[in-house]
């Protein structure tokens, strides 16, 4: 909970409301952990807690990408076929060159890339969010096909496979990265003038542009981070299967979106922390890590998810309403 | 504005909501498993690399492993299960024959407990499952690999802690290193059984076309083997037309449509590679009178089944998942034991006909 008292920190009275309402999402987290806990001895164990952390921080990073999208007012439903792009580029160029470095520098370039032409797109023509990224879904999918030939590729570097595997004091690297993801996110969103520009064209587009922010680098922008976001969570995924993979990734913009929203995201824009979305992370990770553990079947899992972004949403509108 | 927005706010929470309760189903498709066939020479040679396994596991844990397989020394025997998925009909049929027989092995007392671990076709979530499953404390691990490379760093996981891994139906790269045992079917034979069929069917021979599933994989790859092994080296039979359907039923129709309009009656036997596709064709070509065309396919599906039992079909060859898990888990008693293993065990395809649909409807 001490992302709770950093935000108390100069909290203004729009803010403290935002805060009351992550408060109720964490209360929830608290009373899965608590609950959790006492119905499963495995669940409190030092080794379950360091695989719920590895088995959050892909989707972790991909919901610390795409709120900055959300929360400007758009949704980005290409990450999932990012992924795999990243999978398929970092098979070729290590397959090729055997530089890990060179592998993840072109393969996080290119997703960025593809950010930048979602953003574009979008902001330029003032597409719908939805239409747009649905569209490149389906031409990035199809790029990974082509480079790869439909073929996965085993990596001929087995170093790469340290980044999924490797562990620093116990803890795999994967969370490293996920925690450093997301002190980057924090800072962008709550510490700098492009955060605010996020929040402003979210909140409403055309007071921003009459307040001279330039919009359509904000949106773009936005775009360029869960781009960026989705290479390097795409480098860990690629790791931890150590294969290059055109399939890869399907349907895992649901759970990047569904963390944003139950964190507190606010579908129509402006609305959105990064305490809130890592909660919104963990706690999809409980859902599935504890029914696992308890051994209830991953039908329920998915319903579950399924009522919570409800529940989310609900709670979201309600507020929203009260303001 | 501010409605609108809210408006499509909830618009797509719904549709977010509906493509999660469909996520389970919406992104399987009914993929033939994947095995190889150059896992038959190895068939013969005793386990013994592995043999070596229970021994270090010995040594590490003494009193464990003298109680019988207890890997983790935690006084309780736990077989983790790792579905591919819970959701296609083969891997249901699968799941199920496993859930009896470890309920089987539980109750004689061989082992304490088992877990059911959906891998929702996705090595990734395997992955994931493999490091809850010894977090929960399994000592045993039984995979049904979502992917070739993909589920492969499970084996290694299972290495690494010294846990047994069983492989069943579909092999990973490192299988034939890593693995305990690997039990599943050879998919060369299929086609071979297929084409031999379709030769039985028309013993004059002549024009036959091929739906081939997903390009690359290891089911699509060896079944095609299997079919030209067969046919190319019978003269009196000549391949029109070859192309991927994905194991796409609709798909395999709209190219058996196109074939019927190019070669018509000369068209005798279309060839599939799954049954799901099968079907589908043998249905279009009934419905324009081709009744005596023989669509063939793989797995053993309730629709294919339905149609043969009705005589609407002639034949298709079933995939026995039950009996390739059934022996996967008749291994786990001598596993735990400490005793060798084979390093592979294939379970035989079977060609069904009206005389024998009864059996596996």
């Amino acid at each position: 909970m001490e992302k709770k008292e950093k935000k108390i920190l100069g909290m203004t009275q729009d803010e403290f409301r935002l805060f009351r309402k992550r408060y109720g999402i964490a209360m929830v987290m608290v009373a899965m952990i608590i609950i959790l806990s006492i119905v499963s001895p495995t669940f409190r164990t030092a080794g379950n807690v360091v695989s719920i952390a590895l088995q959050v921080s892909i989707n972790g990073i991909l919901a610390l990408g795409v709120v900055f999208v959300i929360t400007a007012g758009g949704i980005d439903l290409s990450i999932g076929s990012m992924l795999a792009l990243t999978s398929v580029i970092i098979g070729l160029v290590l397959n090729a060159t055997g530089s890990i470095p060179l592998a993840c520098i072109v393969s996080v370039a290119a997703t960025t890339f593809c950010g930048f032409v979602n953003g574009a797109l979008i902001a330029k023509f003032n597409m719908f969010p939805f239409v747009v990224t649905l569209s490149t879904q389906l031409v990035i999918r199809g790029l990974g096909y082509v480079l790869s030939g439909g073929y996965s590729m085993s990596l001929a570097n087995a170093d790469f496979k340290m980044i999924g595997a490797g562990k620093l004091a116990g803890i795999p690297y994967p969370v490293f990265i996920w925690l450093a993801v997301a002190v980057m996110a924090y800072l962008l969103m709550h510490w700098t003038k492009f955060g605010r520009y996020i929040y402003a064209v979210g909140g409403n587009i055309n007071a921003a542009e009459a307040s001279g922010v330039d919009v359509f680098w904000t949106r773009t922008k936005s775009f360029v981070i869960s781009g960026f976001c989705t290479g390097v969570a795409g480098i860990i995924m690629t790791s931890r299967i150590s294969a290059a993979q055109p399939n890869i990734g399907v349907g895992y913009e649901t759970d990047a979106i569904a963390a944003c929203v139950i964190g507190g995201t606010s579908f129509a824009g402006g609305i959105a922390t990064i305490p809130g979305t890592m909660i919104g992370i963990v706690i999809i990770g409980l859902i599935y890590n504890g029914m696992n553990l308890l051994g209830i079947s991953s039908y329920w899992q998915t319903i579950t998810k399924g009522l919570l972004i409800i529940g989310a949403v609900m709670l979201d509108m309600f507020t929203n309403k009260r303001k | 504005m501010r409605n609108r927005k809210k408006l499509t706010a909830v618009l797509l929470t719904a549709m977010m909501a509906l493509s999660l309760a469909a996520c389970g189903g919406g992104k399987e498709e009914t993929t033939a498993p994947e095995t190889k066939a150059a896992q038959e020479s190895k068939a013969e040679e005793p386990a013994q690399t592995k043999a070596e396994e229970p021994a270090k596991t010995e040594a590490e844990e003494p009193s464990g492993a003298a109680a019988g397989g207890d890997v983790n020394g935690d006084g309780k025997i736990i077989v983790g299960y790792i579905a591919k998925n819970t959701v296609d009909a083969f891997h249901a049929t699968l799941n199920k024959t496993a859930e009896e027989k470890l309920d089987a092995l539980v109750s004689a007392g061989t082992i304490d407990e088992w877990k059911m671990l959906d891998g929702q076709s996705d090595p990734i979530i395997q992955c994931n499952l493999l490091e809850d499953a010894l977090n929960m404390g399994c000592d045993l691990i039984v995979l049904l690999p979502a992917e070739a490379a993909g589920s492969a760093p499970i084996l290694d996981r299972c290495n690494e802690e010294g846990i047994p891994c069983l492989v069943v139906n579909s092999m990973t790269d490192n299988t034939e290193e890593l693995a305990t045992a690997f039990v599943g079917s050879d998919d060369v034979q299929a086609g071979e059984m297929m084409a031999e069929f379709v030769q039985s069917a028309f013993p004059e021979g002549g024009k036959y076309a091929h739906v081939q599933g997903v390009i690359g994989n290891s089911a699509q790859i060896q079944r095609s083997e299997g079919i030209h092994n067969v046919l190319d080296a019978d003269e009196g039979w000549e391949m029109m037309d070859e192309q991927s359907g994905e194991w796409q039923a609709e798909k395999a129709v709209r190219f058996a449509e196109d074939w019927l309009g190019r070669w018509g009656d000369e068209l005798l036997a279309i060839i599939c590679e799954d049954d799901g596709s099968s079907a589908a064709v043998q249905t279009t070509m009934n419905s324009k009178g081709r009744t005596d065309m023989v669509c063939i396919g793989v797995n053993g599906e309730a629709a294919a089944l339905d149609m043969i039992s009705k005589g609407e079909m002639q034949a298709t060859i079933y995939q026995d998942g039950a009996g390739q898990v059934g022996k996967a888990v008749e291994l786990i008693p001598d596993i735990l034991a400490g005793k060798s293993v084979e390093k592979s065990y294939m379970i035989d395809f079977v060609l069904i006909t009206k005389d024998n649909v009864d059996q596996y409807k």
